[in-house]
């Protein structure tokens, strides 16, 4: 127990503080640990999911932490809205982090049946994002 | 890395950033019409800055990439396809061998570009003359045997260190990053040239405030504008003299005409304005038929324009070292 990080709770606090960062949450085998610079509060506990996703086909998670775009800046419409046939490896929405956008790939041929992520929301590295039908397709006409 | 071009395709080449040192001999910049593009196409990819690349002006354009490897596509969004499967705009991915990337129409949307760019890992592998690999059609020199890009052409790149060093990204394209609109209009910064107080008052206040369209007779060495005449006060004649790509002269008729980067290096018409060398890629991305606004700035508005699209460059070269491990093979 003395590596438990309760026990320098008021340290962390204060570098918060210092540091001028008004929230951490530490992801860990003791659960979710959530401090602000307010106050040494902790929220111990297991590991809530940020969604209850059914796994229902193959689940496309976050490669990475950004803000959710379902549509390219460009486009008016999403990239792949519930039904969209795609392909391995095709962009189903783009991550934003300042100017640089990481594509959302699709690991398989399928079709999508179901969107988990929230357009414009911040999502972290493993978030659920799409629910994909795998197919097997031929190769490309 | 090979490709092959596979479109009956007009008015491509081979283009970097242009001709620089060969002016003072009367041979013109030439280079991308939209650098912004081809900076980006190069930076996603870790190349070069200045690595050529295809500029692509007339759809559909189809090429075959014989071997595997690594190409950023940008500039207008043509809903291009590698093998059928959607390409992001102002991205950068790898390619295997036999794949073909298509691109269709530019697409209406946000911002309209009419040139896309294709750059690939290494830069296009063409020899350079007088210090640049961009084709000048007019004189037949650079790009690929310095001529426009025909069916059955085949281009080679050149070696890379590393291919896709950040991974496969795209970047928001500049149109949204950096916005210029007036009265939901693009525009572009222009200095006023050494005739523009020999307008008339009426005149000026057109030119600065009201759209003028980009006309059918606009490419690569210059865009005939067409809008409210621009009259001078009394008519002048004038001996012909150095102008560079940005200037807006204003022949007998009042229609204006802005040198490209393949116009005429001298010219004898009226300048009533130069549009600022950060903005020409806007005005290079400009549609036929859409419209453009003429804003007006200073050398100091130029020069922290430039420095602007600097930063932001560097914003984006930095966004993509941060995201990429420094443990990457």
């Amino acid at each position: 127990m003395s590596a438990s990080p309760f026990s320098h709770v008021a340290d962390i606090s204060r570098w918060l503080a210092d540091a001028g960062i008004e929230r951490l949450e530490l992801d860990g085998p003791l659960g979710r640990l959530v401090l602000s610079r307010a106050g040494a509060s902790v929220e111990p506990g297991p590991k809530v999911p940020a969604q209850d996703v059914p796994e229902t086909g193959t689940i496309v998670r976050s490669p990475g932490m950004g803000i959710l775009r379902l549509t390219h800046p460009l486009h008016d419409g999403a990239l792949a809205p519930v039904g969209t046939k795609v392909r391995d490896g095709q962009a189903l929405a783009v991550l934003q982090t300042g100017a640089i956008l990481t594509p959302v790939e699709a690991p398989c041929d399928g079709i999508v049946v179901a969107v988990h992520g929230a357009d414009g929301r911040v999502t972290g590295y493993g978030d659920a994002l799409f629910a994909l039908s795998p197919t097997r397709e031929g190769p490309a006409a | 890395m090979m490709m092959e071009i596979r479109s009956r395709t007009a008015l491509a080449s081979v283009q970097d950033l242009g001709r620089f040192d060969a002016f003072k001999w009367g041979v013109g910049t030439s280079g991308a019409m939209d650098r912004m593009a081809l900076l980006l196409g190069n930076v996603l990819l870790g190349n070069e800055e200045g690595a050529a690349a295809v500029e692509m002006q007339v759809f559909p354009f189809e090429i075959l990439f014989e071997t595997q490897g690594a190409f950023a596509l940008t500039g207008a969004d043509c809903a291009a396809t590698l093998d059928g499967t959607p390409v992001l705009p102002w991205s950068a991915r790898r390619v295997k061998a036999g794949q073909t990337l298509l691109l269709g129409q530019a697409r209406p949307g946000l911002w309209r570009g009419a040139r896309a760019y294709l750059s690939v890992s290494g830069g296009i592998d063409v020899p350079p003359v007088l210090g640049s690999r961009s084709t000048q059609l007019r004189g037949a020199i650079g790009g690929l045997e310095g001529r426009a890009l025909r069916m059955g052409d085949r281009l080679s790149a050149r070696p890379a260190d590393r291919s896709l060093p950040f991974g496969e990204r795209a970047v928001l394209p500049p149109a949204l990053a950096l916005p210029l609109m007036a009265d939901g209009v693009p525009a572009v910064r222009v200095l006023p040239a050494a005739e523009h107080d020999r307008f008339t008052q009426r005149s000026l206040a057109e030119f600065w405030s009201r759209p003028y369209r980009v006309t059918p007779q606009s490419d690569r060495y210059g865009f005939r504008l067409s809008g409210p005449e621009l009259s001078p006060k009394a008519p002048m004649e004038l001996r012909s003299h150095g102008i560079v790509p940005g200037v807006v002269q204003v022949p007998h008729g009042g229609q204006p005409i802005v040198q490209m980067c393949e116009g005429q290096p001298s010219g004898g018409y009226p300048k009533i304005g130069t549009v600022i060398a950060a903005d020409l890629w806007r005005l290079g991305q400009a549609p036929i038929g859409s419209h453009v606004r003429f804003l007006r700035t200073d050398w100091d508005g130029a020069v922290a324009a430039l420095d602007e699209e600097v930063r932001w460059l560097e914003d984006v070269r930095r966004g993509l070292a941060r995201l990429t491990p420094k443990d990457r093979p």
